[in-house]
């Protein structure tokens, strides 16, 4: 990890330099005042030449009288030197402060990391700027500025929302200016004065985030580091994550993850973990001719083969491609659906206090006590239109989740809407998961009123398809091939000691397991998983599917009916499945 | 393509519930649909091999073996589940499984059962011309299992149809079949219940008078029916009951201790023989899994029910007194009778005792007429009565009958416990089932009781019941005595209780069977259920071993040759951990699961190459084990079981 200790120690260099914005303990001290006119713009030759030395770097910091003035002003004109001066520091900035290089590369191999590289992004920026309906002579600039301020509107295909990272990383307007000027000298033609940083929006989003900051203040990173390095712990997250070099590489590295992310999306990715799947961590399941299935991160592929990493040993598995009768992209991460459920809030608390303060304490940007700026938004002559803030403000809509909301309309939509012909309750109810879904879904008949003295009869419906019976096609694998009756019976024998009876995974024996049996009654996550990954997972282990190890392959006992019985049952214990 | 006349259009153009209206709304759907769209048009005959009459039902079930009509409504849905992929529609029909009206074809015609419930019921009525069927009418699905027992039958009842298995089981349990003939007849257990003898030194006569009035109070679910017995016919019976006395048993207490000391040792002996195995015991409990059926009594109330010298003399030898019973007969030490004797009598139930006045011995002519007139020999015998059993009522036929007459009323209750409901309408009939109990079972079971001409090779007969197990030698009678097969099953025949003891020979290892038999630890931690101590001396303890370790042997075991020499116990020592898991229910140390027995000493009770063949496939073992095949490498095999034979 000699990277890493590099990185970070040139980080710490811009710390002792930018001492005055820093926030320390963000968890702790809730009065910090930071002054944002105060941060010293570094744009001296000498440091930005020097970039890899920290040492010198950080003595220059200390006078940083040699500041803004003239250098990047555009009305002032600045000269070539001053704008090289500027670009060395944005790409100080890219490098180090910003954290960019976590994701994103300049002339990478642009299959493998989290964000697009971004060589030649100078010119790009110009097409992506039409493309993304700004027009006029600050087209390009704008739409640089806005990738990085307000990235959930520029998502570019097949990645990710990038993270608004330059919050927690605590870059300032010159930092922002710099850095896009920067990136407009990968291929393009630097201009200052093409570039207008919205000043008032940015204030309102630092106080936004600072009062994020705020809400996550109460929780112990000492206690959080327990939880988080236990690995015989409730949470054990460095069975999968690593941290500063230590912990498995399973799941993303977190040791930058406090100047990437924002708390809350922390805290969504504990307690949602599929709603975002960081790219290079989704899971491929290919299914051969021979009926066979490998689950793996798909690590290298050519024309002929596909490169899965199966384990956390690193094994590989190479699939011909002329072998592959189908494939998949899971959209289920493999971090357990049951990690907040287990912990308690002030645990979890504890835990995000703990990774928001790991790697050098996180910076608030800008005093709660300012006045608000929102009432300043609209009179903001510079800005953008952004239909899409108050969105921005909110990390779950970057990649939305099932909301709670949704799953009660649903089920609101259910109930004034029983299934189109009346002899569909004529179900057996000697199943359990039918009665079970009857009772939750559908208490009673709606449409008739029994009190009523005349009670109205409702005429019957002769569709053949009932529109509203859209969800259950999502599942017709299961339902196709599988006996929920009879799935029900197999899981009451063979799998409730760890799932339980009733399927939330608190079965008598999952007190003794280290990774907590999985909820099938969770919606969300169940909603996420395909049938087939249901079944590979019964068929092939938790071994063999990137899961626990403690969860058994069930194909030597069980028949390939049998488990999709099976799945067909798991289908009935959360309620996104009409029927 | 001439518009189609929307859904409500349709119910008021055709006459109710005729098929033209669905075969319209099939042709329509199937416009949407890819793949082959020929919709039928007019009368749909199937020709099913299993009954051999013409059938109408696809006419309107038109897309019940085609899978794009899996979310579809009702008529046209895919058939659930995989019923059809072994059944196909063509060899087995509809009607075979359903019941109903082969060539109906209308909804009211084809004999379509009640809706669960009464909204729907005058939906139907209303735009489907539906009516309640007569006995031909179709079973209602949540009672369909029963048919299965048509063509199958015995213990080889399919994957799927567990609720008839349970209602069976209930079945033999409440004794219907001392009164009742019924199909599937071989696995009901028919069995005489207890021989009244010697109830003078036995039971009191408070309790005997309330149970007989209520015998669900006493015992929940029991197969003894409640009767409304004129008040006279009661004294009658219970004063008769009394009057057998058994003169090896003193009827009086004489001076057993009822401390509060000697309570609490009977509390603690009970405890350590594990009675609470085979016993409900109100107010002792046991953490883990709890068996749900229990094979002996419980034992609420039978401080009320038993005099101390009976249960003194049935502790000391249970066989004596019953010999038909599953009771071993413990080992018991000085003074435990009596200790256990007096905890045993401080249980109570929670039904309050009714007293009624001693009444005067009843002349055995009198008494034999009351027996008559009750049937109580259907069920028991009397020392010195002849009373011959009543004869059995057929009811092979039962089923559609019941099925029609629930069908008329609005719910199922009501038919059966209803003023004039199944179970009151005959005077004299018994009461067999509490307010709080399902009618499903049953209804169920009777499901099964139809006769219908099921054609040659359709049928798959119920499998020749295993011949009972013998022991010879020495062992023989110990067996017996301990009633090692009310719990254990040895080549078939036995109990499920305790494990399968066919292959035990090869299986275990002598000097532990000898320790295991004088101080039975558990070996699943989750069980709760598990042998009893029987206080075995040293020399019983070999005779068993012995036995066990000679006659109950698995030669593929004994005789295979695994070849350990290549393998390295570390090896498996890794691979426990991963790939296999076998920490998620085998505790090895102070590490692991509770579902599988503890393996910190595995090797001092099994023999090295049974733990291979275990390994190779568990299944092979044990049908229904909850341990999963890996289906390891051999080397693997190898490793793991060099690795767990180590473990002393």
């Amino acid at each position: 990890m000699t990277w890493s200790r590099i990185v970070n120690g040139r980080r710490l260099a811009f710390w002792m330099g930018t001492l005055l914005v820093v926030l320390t303990g963000c968890g702790e001290s809730g009065e910090t005042e930071p002054d944002v006119s105060a941060v010293p713009v570094i744009s001296d030759p000498a440091v930005s030449g020097e970039d890899d030395n920290p040492v010198s770097k950080s003595e220059a910091e200390e006078s940083p009288t040699a500041d803004a003035n003239g250098h990047v002003e555009p009305e002032a004109g600045p000269t070539d030197a001053e704008i090289e001066v500027a670009i060395r520091h944005g790409q100080a900035i890219f490098e180090v402060k910003g954290n960019c290089t976590v994701c994103h590369t300049i002339g990478g191999n642009p299959d493998t990391g989290r964000g697009p590289d971004l060589a030649g992004m100078g010119i790009r920026a110009e097409q992506r700027a039409a493309k993304f309906g700004l027009t006029g002579a600050n087209a390009a600039a704008d739409y640089l500025m806005r990738t990085i301020t307000h990235p959930a509107e520029e998502i570019v295909e097949g990645y990710n929302a990038m993270p608004e990272s330059w919050l927690p990383s605590g870059l300032t307007d010159e930092d922002l200016r710099d850095l896009v000027l920067y990136l407009q000298s990968l291929g393009g033609s630097p201009d200052p004065t093409q570039i207008v940083v919205p000043k008032t929006l940015l204030a309102g989003k630092r106080q936004e985030y600072a009062r994020e900051l705020e809400q996550f203040a109460s929780g112990d990173p000492a206690r959080g580091k327990i939880l988080f390095h236990d690995a015989n712990g409730t949470a054990g997250c460095i069975k999968c994550h690593s941290i500063d070099g230590q912990g498995e590489n399973i799941c993303p590295d977190l040791s930058f993850v406090n100047h990437v992310q924002r708390p809350g999306y922390i805290r969504e990715s504990i307690v949602d973990s599929s709603a975002t799947l960081v790219r290079g961590y989704q899971q491929l399941m290919i299914w051969d001719k021979k009926g066979m299935m490998f689950i793996g991160l798909p690590k290298d592929e050519d024309d002929e083969t596909i490169t899965l990493v199966i384990d956390d040993q690193g094994t590989t598995k190479v699939v011909r491609k002329d072998q592959i009768d189908d494939q998949l992209l899971s959209e289920v991460s493999i971090m357990p659906g049951n990690i907040a459920d287990l912990l308690s809030e002030q645990e979890m608390l504890d835990i995000i206090a703990y990774l928001l303060q790991h790697d050098g304490p996180v910076v608030a940007p800008v005093a709660l006590t300012e006045a608000a700026p929102e009432a300043a938004l609209p009179a903001d002559e510079t800005e953008i239109p952004t239909p899409t803030e108050v969105a921005n403000a909110d990390p779950e809509t970057v990649s939305p989740p099932m909301e709670p909301a949704d799953t009660e309309t649903e089920a609101a939509r259910k109930n004034a809407n029983p299934v189109g012909d009346p002899a569909t309750d004529e179900q057996p109810s000697n199943d359990p998961g039918e009665r079970k879904s009857d009772s939750r879904s559908e208490p009673d008949d709606p449409e008739v009123d029994e009190n009523s003295p005349t009670p109205a009869v409702a005429p019957l419906s002769f569709d053949v398809f009932d529109p509203k019976a859209d969800a259950f096609k999502k599942y017709r694998r299961a339902m196709e091939r599988g006996d929920p009756v009879i799935g029900g019976r197999l899981y009451s024998h063979y799998c409730i000691m760890c799932h339980g009876p009733d399927g939330t995974g608190t079965g008598f024996n999952s007190v003794n397991l280290d990774t907590k049996p999985a909820n099938h009654t969770d919606d969300r996550r169940m909603a996420k998983t395909d049938d087939r990954l249901l079944h590979g997972v019964v068929w092939r282990g938790g071994t063999n599917t990137g899961r626990s190890v403690l969860m058994p392959p069930w194909g030597g006992t069980l028949s390939q009916r049998q488990m999709w019985d099976l799945v067909a049952y798991l289908r009935t214990l959360h309620t996104d499945v009409d029927r | 393509m001439a518009a189609i006349p929307g859904p409500s259009t349709f119910a008021q153009e055709q006459s109710p519930g005729s098929f033209e209206t669905y075969q319209k709304a099939f042709a329509k759907a199937l416009e949407s649909l890819e793949g082959e769209n020929e919709a039928p048009s007019g009368p749909v005959w199937l020709q099913p091999e299993a009954l051999g009459e013409k059938e109408a039902c696809t006419t309107c079930h038109l897309g019940v073996n085609d899978n794009r009509f899996l979310n579809a409504s009702l008529p046209y849905r895919r058939h659930r589940g995989h019923y059809l992929d072994d059944h196909p529609p063509e060899q087995f029909g509809c009607i075979t499984c359903h019941g109903g009206i082969a060539d109906g074809l209308t909804f009211d015609d084809a004999g379509h059962p009640p809706p669960a419930d009464a909204s729907r019921r005058r939906q139907w009525e209303q735009f489907r011309g539906w009516s309640p069927p007569g006995s031909e009418g179709m079973v209602p699905l949540k009672w369909m299992t029963g048919r299965c027992a048509l063509c199958h039958a015995g213990s080889a009842m399919p994957e799927g149809a567990e609720p008839y298995r349970e209602s069976r089981d209930l079945v033999a349990e409440k004794r219907c079949t001392a009164c009742h003939q019924f199909r599937d007849e071989p696995v009901l257990n028919v069995r005489q219940a207890v021989r009244l003898d010697g109830l003078a030194g036995k039971v009191n006569q408070t309790w005997l008078t309330t149970y007989l009035r209520d015998p669900s109070s006493f015992r929940h679910g029991t197969g003894m029916p409640a009767y409304d017995y004129p008040e006279e016919d009661l004294q009658a019976i219970s004063a008769y009951l009394l009057s057998l006395a058994d003169p090896t048993i003193a009827v009086e207490n004489n001076g057993l201790p009822s401390d509060a000391e000697t309570i609490e040792r009977g509390r603690q002996a009970v405890r350590d023989r594990r009675c609470l195995t085979c016993h409900d015991i109100p107010g002792e409990a046991e953490e883990g899994f709890v068996l749900q059926r229990k094979v002996g009594p419980s034992l609420a109330g039978v401080g009320e029910k038993l005099k101390p010298n009976w249960i003194r003399s049935w502790l000391e030898d249970p066989h004596a007194t019953r010999p038909d019973t599953g009771m071993p007969r413990f080992r018991f030490k000085d003074g435990e009778i009596e200790s256990i004797t007096a905890f045993l009598l401080t249980l109570r139930s929670d039904a309050p005792l009714t007293t009624s006045p001693p009444s005067s011995p009843t002349d055995p002519e009198q008494a034999a007429e009351i027996i008559a007139n009750y049937s109580c020999t259907a069920c028991h015998s009397f020392a010195d009565l002849a009373v011959a059993p009543p004869p059995r009522i057929d009811m092979t036929w039962i089923g559609p009958t019941i099925f029609a007459r629930l069908a008329a009323r609005d719910t199922d209750l009501e038919y059966l416990e209803g003023p004039d409901g199944l179970f009151h309408q005959f005077p004299g009939a018994p009461r067999l089932f509490s307010p709080d109990e399902s009618f499903d079972e049953v209804l169920t079971f009777l499901a099964g009781q139809v006769d219908l001409p099921i054609a040659d090779g359709f049928r798959s007969p119920a499998p020749a019941p295993p011949a009972a197990y013998e022991p010879a030698g020495d062992a023989a009678r110990l067996v017996k005595d301990l009633r090692c097969l009310s719990c254990h099953t040895i080549r078939g025949d036995g109990g499920d209780i305790g494990p399968d003891l066919t292959h035990a020979g090869s299986k275990l290892k002598r000097d532990w069977l000898i320790d295991f038999l004088q101080s039975p630890e558990p070996i699943r931690p989750m069980n709760r259920a598990r042998m009893p101590n029987l206080g075995l001396s040293a020399r019983e303890a070999e005779t068993l071993a012995d036995w066990i370790m000679t006659e109950l042997k698995a030669p593929e075991v004994d005789e295979s040759q695994p070849d350990f020499d290549s393998a390295f116990s570390f090896v498996g020592a890794a691979r426990v951990k991963s790939p296999y898991g076998c920490f998620s229910c085998h505790r090895i140390g102070e590490e692991g699961g509770a579902v599988g027995p503890e393996l910190t000493h595995v090797s001092r009770r099994l023999q090295t190459k049974w733990i291979y063949h275990w390994l190779k496939n568990p299944k092979h073992w044990v049908p229904d084990v909850r341990m999963p095949n890996f289906e390891m490498s051999e080397e693997d095999l190898l490793a793991v079981t060099l690795y767990l034979s180590e473990k002393q």
